[in-house]
């Protein structure tokens, strides 16, 4: 009986030891790969469910219906890893043209870095335009110029005839021959005059010898719970090449006291002659009350949110080609006029869009606190408008009516698997925003007003470092810090 | 024989369950979602409950099983 009773005793303790090990190998991933599955049949412990609720369906038969824009899941994983795929099985029952997937990486602006799973624009293109692949780097020419991209690269056309998405040209920087920088400039009492809630990103041109000079001048609404630190980036042909930093006012609460004006002075000699951005990271409860500046141009990057200071009548510039506009207070419903066109402004919380045909359109708008989004610049006088980045191929693009010739895209279309698209994006998920053990993944659809975007599968390929280059990368930094 | 079989197995099933539950609840202290993500410890948890109810039941019904087994434990620790 002492003999059994050891037996037992042995089996279920190597029972229990290979179940520990087995979870252990689970977690750290020695391999440095590891894929997780959700099917929408079952709840998955790593790739969790679609929100928000408001604009997903309850999952059915095994699929699950996105049914606004954007929709959002997080991915928990038990540790880091450098790269992650997302593969997404789907049905496009919508007229939206564009869906992007995109991985948090940076909570502070809610930044997201978004990738193309399909670009119905760039798919019909496809067809009719000549096609050089190198890669999923594709060169689109409405009539054949150019025998590789590197040709292409070489012997750029105008500015206004290439579209590129998903990529850069980073060698076509704006040269005091551009147009734009020779006429016009800033009305600085408009901008003494601005109050912009949260954080921004405007673009300002510097002439040769000339200075960075800029002062900031800051208040904190202290609405939300959290520390309010301010920080200004200044980025060079996209490098950041210096910072400012001012902390929270001391208030930490959210009893709605407004701190006292803060200035922040910005001053930068000996630059080069060029295009700089200027990017503010704050949450929203930093308003900008005050901009002083010698620079000419000064151009708002994609959006800006108007803060309730009670300004009335104010006109905006912008040559985005699509404008969407939000606000958050009930007393500041209204029609915006954008050229000929208007903007209905009627629900709070609720995004209004419009499509813009000129290159340039004023925004007419009565009352301030609203959020104003679109796929260019914004400025508050026209002669302060200033947009060295080229057309993207996004849900406004119209190659015939912009005289778009060329299209450099970093782009793959979606296969066709038995009625299903499947779709892949690679993200780099070293520098992505990681919070209780989970990234925090966005897919987007933009113009999804109608219709739905069924979710078969998503899958998720994960890669990082294995557990022995690892324990080699440690045992390199002690021998470096030994010798 | 078969009464004094159950007895041992359910004691030790007793003592591998407690041990999971230990072992568990540390893991997932030290590295969260680490046993969650894979293994229900609620479900170890009623295992647990179930046989220790077991345990009682054998040991109320035939007292004499428990005191031979305990006492051959013993004598087996002093041998």
């Amino acid at each position: 009986m002492k003999k059994f009773k050891i037996k037992i005793r042995l089996i279920f303790w190597s029972i229990l030891a290979i179940i520990v090990a087995w979870l252990f190998y689970l977690a750290i991933v020695p391999g440095g790969d590891i894929t997780y599955v959700y099917d929408f049949i079952k709840p998955s412990e790593f790739i969790l469910k679609l929100t928000p609720a408001e604009r997903v369906a309850d999952p059915e038969n095994g699929t699950q219906k996105i049914i606004g824009d954007p929709a959002y899941f997080s991915l928990r994983t038990p540790r880091t890893f450098d790269t992650t795929k997302v593969t997404i099985k789907y049905k496009n029952n919508s007229a939206a043209s564009i869906i992007e997937a995109g991985v948090l990486t940076d909570k502070t602006v809610w930044h997201y870095d978004l990738k193309p799973l399909e670009n119905d624009i760039l798919d019909n293109l496809l067809k009719s335009w000549s096609v050089i692949r190198e890669g999923n780097l594709m060169l689109l020419q409405r009539e054949k110029k150019f025998s590789s991209i590197a040709d292409f690269q070489e012997k750029l056309p105008q500015r206004d005839e290439i579209a590129l998405y998903n990529t850069d040209l980073k060698n076509l920087e704006l040269s005091s021959g551009y147009p734009e920088l020779s006429s016009g400039s800033v009305n600085n009492k408009e901008l003494s005059s601005l109050s912009l809630r949260g954080p921004w990103q405007f673009y300002t041109y510097l002439n040769k010898g000339e200075e960075l000079n800029f002062n900031f001048d800051f208040a904190d609404l202290n609405i939300n719970q959290d520390s309010d630190p301010i920080d200004i980036n200044l980025y060079y042909q996209g490098q950041l090449i210096s910072s400012r930093h001012l902390d929270d006012d001391g208030d930490k609460t959210d009893g709605g006291k407004i701190s006292a004006p803060r200035i922040l002075e910005f001053k930068e000699a000996n630059l080069p002659e060029g295009v700089y951005k200027v990017e503010l990271r704050c949450n929203d409860d930093i308003v900008t009350k005050d901009i002083e500046t010698q620079q000419t141009k000064i151009a708002f990057i994609n959006r800006v949110w108007l803060a309730d200071a009670e300004k009335k009548d104010l006109t905006i510039y912008t040559d985005s080609r699509a404008i969407n506009a939000q606000t958050i207070n009930p007393g500041r419903l209204q029609k915006i006029y954008a050229g000929e066109s208007v903007l209905d402004l009627s629900e709070t919380y609720k995004q209004f869009g419009l499509k813009l045909s000129d290159k340039i359109t004023p925004l007419k708008i009565a009352k301030d606190d609203i959020i104003l989004s679109g796929n260019g610049v914004f400025s508050f006088n026209q002669g302060g408008l200033i947009n060295p980045d080229f057309r993207e191929v996004d849900g406004s693009f119209d190659a015939d009516a912009e005289g778009i010739n060329f299209i450099l895209a970093r782009y793959t279309p979606p296969q066709e698997i038995d009625g299903w698209k499947v779709a892949s994006a690679e993200f780099d998920t070293k520098h992505a925003y990681r919070e209780f053990y989970k990234y925090s993944f966005l897919l987007s659809i933009p113009g999804l007003n109608e219709g739905n975007i069924e979710i078969d599968e998503i899958k998720v390929e994960l890669e990082g470092r294995s557990l022995w280059e690892k324990i080699s990368e440690k045992l390199k930094f002690k021998n470096q810090n030994a010798k | 024989m078969r009464k004094q079989i159950i007895t041992i197995i359910t004691t030790e099933l007793f003592y591998i369950l407690t041990g999971a539950l230990v072992i568990f609840c540390a893991m997932e202290l030290l590295w969260e979602r680490m046993v969650l993500s894979y293994v229900n410890i609620n479900w170890v948890l009623i295992f647990w409950l179930i046989d220790v109810m077991v345990l009682l039941v054998i040991n109320n019904a035939n007292p004499r099983i428990n005191a031979n087994s305990s006492n051959s434990n013993d004598a087996n620790n002093l041998q």
